[in-house]
Parts: C-alpha cells; structure tokens; sequence
C-alpha cells in the first residue's frame, strides 16, 4: 500500500486519516479502501487533510465520488485542515460548494454531529 | 504559501506536481497555452505511423482521446497522437461559447475535473497539450511543426479556420451526436433538438470539417441509440443522454482512424468521404446502444469494447 489511511470512529462521525499524496497513483487506492469503509458506517465522515501536502485532478475526482456516496445515502460529508495551497484548490474550483471544508478537526466533527 | 490563481490551477493539478513538464514560454493567445509533457513520459512511444491531432474536450473527448491512445499502444507504428488541442472551460475569457455549450450544464468543479484530466490523459502519453486560441500565428506555427496527417475533432468550442483546415492531407473529421445529413441538431444543444423531435433514437454524424459550424459534408452515421429510460422517457439531464450515445463513440473512433490509416499506408492521399458504420459496427454493440439509459450510463462503468477494437474480424 502506498497510501496510509487510519480511521476511528466516534458515536456518529468516522474519521479518516490518509496520508502523503493524493494524486493519480494514490487516488484510486483510496477510493477502494474508502468506498467499503463508508458503505459499512452509515455515519457521516470527516476527512483530515492534516497529513495530505498534494491532492491532484484525480483526488480531487475521488472527492466527489465520496461526497455523492454520501449524499445518495443521506449522510454528510466534511473535510478539515487543509493546507493552504489545498484550501486555495478548493476554494478556486469550488470544490467547498460541494463539501463543507473546516480548519480544525474538532469544528468538523462538532458540525457533522449535529448535522 | 503558493498563490494559485484561477487560471493557475491548471499548473498546480497537471503541470507542476511532475518534473519536467511545462508551459511553453511565449504565445500570442488571449488565454490558455501549450503544455508540455516531461520527455520520461511515454518515452517508447515512437515516431511512425498516421500523424493526427485531437481536437477534443470534455468526457467525448475524454473517450475519444483514450480510445486513440489505446489503439496506439496496441498498434504502434501505426498510429501516432502528436498532439491534443482542447477547450479551457475555467478561464472566463475563453472564446469557446462557455454560456451555450455543455460548459453551460456543469458547475465549476465539474469543469475543472473534465479539463485536468483530458490535459493529464494527454500528457502522460507524452503528447503536448493546447489549451488557448487556434487562429492565431504560434497555433498555427506549432500545428505546421506536428505536421498532421489527419485531424479528428469531437466537441471542441472554436470555429475552426481555413489554415488548420488545409494542413492534414488526409483530411479534417467532426464527431456531432446528431443526424446532420437530415438537417438535426446541428450547433451547441443537441439534446434540445432531442426534446423538441420527441426523439426516441439519436445517431452521431461523422462529417467534413469546413468554416461553418457542423456544416461540412457528412461521411457517415452511427447506427440509432436508444435515448429513453426504462419508463420510455427522455431522461432530464442532457449530460445523460450525452453518455447513453457515447456508447458508440470509441467503436466509429477507431473504424475511421482504421480507414485513415489504410490510406495512408497505402500513400493515398485525399479526404474520406464516406463510412458505412452502421454495417461495420457489430451486432452486439447495436444491440447494447439499443438498451434503455439506466443510470448515468458514464459513472456506471461506460468502457472502451476492446473485443471490437482489437478483434474487428
């Protein structure tokens, strides 16, 4: 595995933490450990970009796959801290219309435990 | 931190995160550019075979980009992507009818995804990548350097010129999901022309490239596909409807690029002027494209057949 992820999972958020590159090799990696793990939980998820420092058109297309599984199934989807250049990709391709995007973890969890 | 403009997103998703890759320096184009891939890319791709540009953008484009990558690394030697040509939906100042065309239906991180990985798509083969202005002299001076041979063009947004059209001896080709030869659908919304037909089928034109929009001479047509759901509706969403007929792309893609490639090798010059698809596509795929949309016919798995591509009997 090229990518790490890590989860825990709290009373109704499951954090996902991947780390390094989110880019064409590791994208698609992602999305086939992600997928299940989201299918299983039925809560909504926090993704913690702490330890992501590049994301490209193919993490950025995994996104959305992620957040339209989590639509279809009713629940929410958030992503928190963000690097600066990542939050600026989000914020210019308007990816935070789509996905609600947080600075810290616990403002991500507190919002998707209310939602 | 890395400051990203709008039209610097490109750079930061497809250019800059691989060593070696770059904008080219100059050019005289109002927006965009040429992108060039690093020389590791593809590095055994070879130098031999029928020279074509693309001229192509979003998931028709997308298809038919890896439909001709395909062929090429199945047949090298016979086919040679020398470069891609394509629209630049994230910049507003783009002449490429943003408000009319299939832009219009999809919000920006739509576009960003369909533009990054048509350009990524590209790239990685080792091609170069042209995302600006065509009538203009450094297009027109790189389009004499690729020196194609035959150019094909599948939902691209700038009127094409009379210098582009005169390069490639084997002539210039337009992919239009429409039937143009009866006068349907021609220009930006062809969906539109589905709705007010009540049509039940749609068909793709395959047609000369000249100055008019989609007016030059149609060379064939694919066989009809279904374009109602299971409940023998139109379904709502255009972008829909678009995927449904894009189920027949890739096979007239690669019986044209076929056909170019027979003249070629044969040093026949001269356009094409006409292609029974509907007889050469085979009975499974008529069969397939005559099934109802269920779905998003792209998100639920729409692939290249390579059974027809590379076992056409």
């Amino acid at each position: 595995m090229i990518m790490k992820i890590t989860t825990e999972k709290t009373e109704k958020v499951l954090v996902i933490h991947p780390e390094g590159r989110l880019d064409a090799i590791t994208a698609g990696e992602f999305e086939k450990e992600v997928t299940p793990l989201i299918q299983q939980t039925g809560q909504n998820v926090l993704i913690d970009f702490g330890k992501i420092d590049y994301i490209s058109s193919a993490g950025l297309r995994t996104m959305l796959i992620v957040a339209k599984e989590q639509k279809q199934k009713g629940n929410s989807l958030a992503i928190c801290c963000l690097n600066e250049t990542i939050l600026e990709v989000f914020r210019i391709s308007g990816f935070d219309t789509i996905i609600p995007i947080y600075p810290a973890l616990e403002e991500g969890l507190s919002f998707l435990k209310e939602s | 931190m890395t400051s990203i403009g709008n039209e610097k997103i490109i750079d930061y998703l497809v250019v800059s995160h691989i060593p070696d890759r770059r904008f080219a320096a100059e050019n005289d184009t109002r927006w965009g550019g040429l992108i060039e891939p690093a020389p590791s890319e593809n590095a055994d791709k070879t130098d031999a075979g029928l020279r074509v540009v693309l001229f192509a953008s979003w998931d028709f484009g997308y298809l038919m980009l890896e439909t001709l990558k395909k062929f090429e690394n199945k047949y090298p030697g016979k086919l040679n992507l020398v470069g891609l040509v394509t629209d630049h939906p994230l910049n507003p100042d783009a002449k490429i009818s943003l408000k009319k065309r299939i832009w219009n239906l999809l919000d920006m991180p739509y576009r960003v995804i369909d533009e990054t990985f048509i350009i990524e798509s590209g790239l990685s083969h080792g091609i170069p990548v042209y995302t600006g202005e065509i009538k203009v002299e450094s297009f027109h001076d790189l389009l004499k350097k690729w020196e194609p041979d035959a150019i094909i063009v599948c939902v691209f947004g700038q009127l094409i010129d009379s210098f582009t059209i005169n390069i490639p001896r084997h002539g210039i080709y337009n992919f239009h999901p429409s039937d143009l030869s009866k006068n349907q659908g021609a220009g930006t919304a062809p969906y539109n022309d589905l709705v007010i037909r009540k049509a039940e089928t749609g068909v793709w034109s395959v047609h000369h490239v000249s100055e008019d929009i989609d007016c030059g001479a149609v060379i064939g047509k694919s066989p009809q596909v279904n374009v109602l759901d299971v409940k023998g509706e139109l379904p709502g969403d255009p972008v829909v409807v678009y995927h449904k007929l894009a189920e027949v792309l890739s096979p007239m893609a690669f019986i044209l690029v076929k056909e170019l490639i027979k003249n070629f090798e044969l040093n026949k010059a001269g356009w094409i002027n006409s292609i029974d698809f509907e007889s050469l596509i085979p009975y499974e795929i008529k069969n397939k494209i005559m099934q109802p949309v269920i779905g998003d016919p792209w998100t639920e798995g729409l692939s290249i057949p390579d059974d027809f591509l590379f076992n056409p009997g």
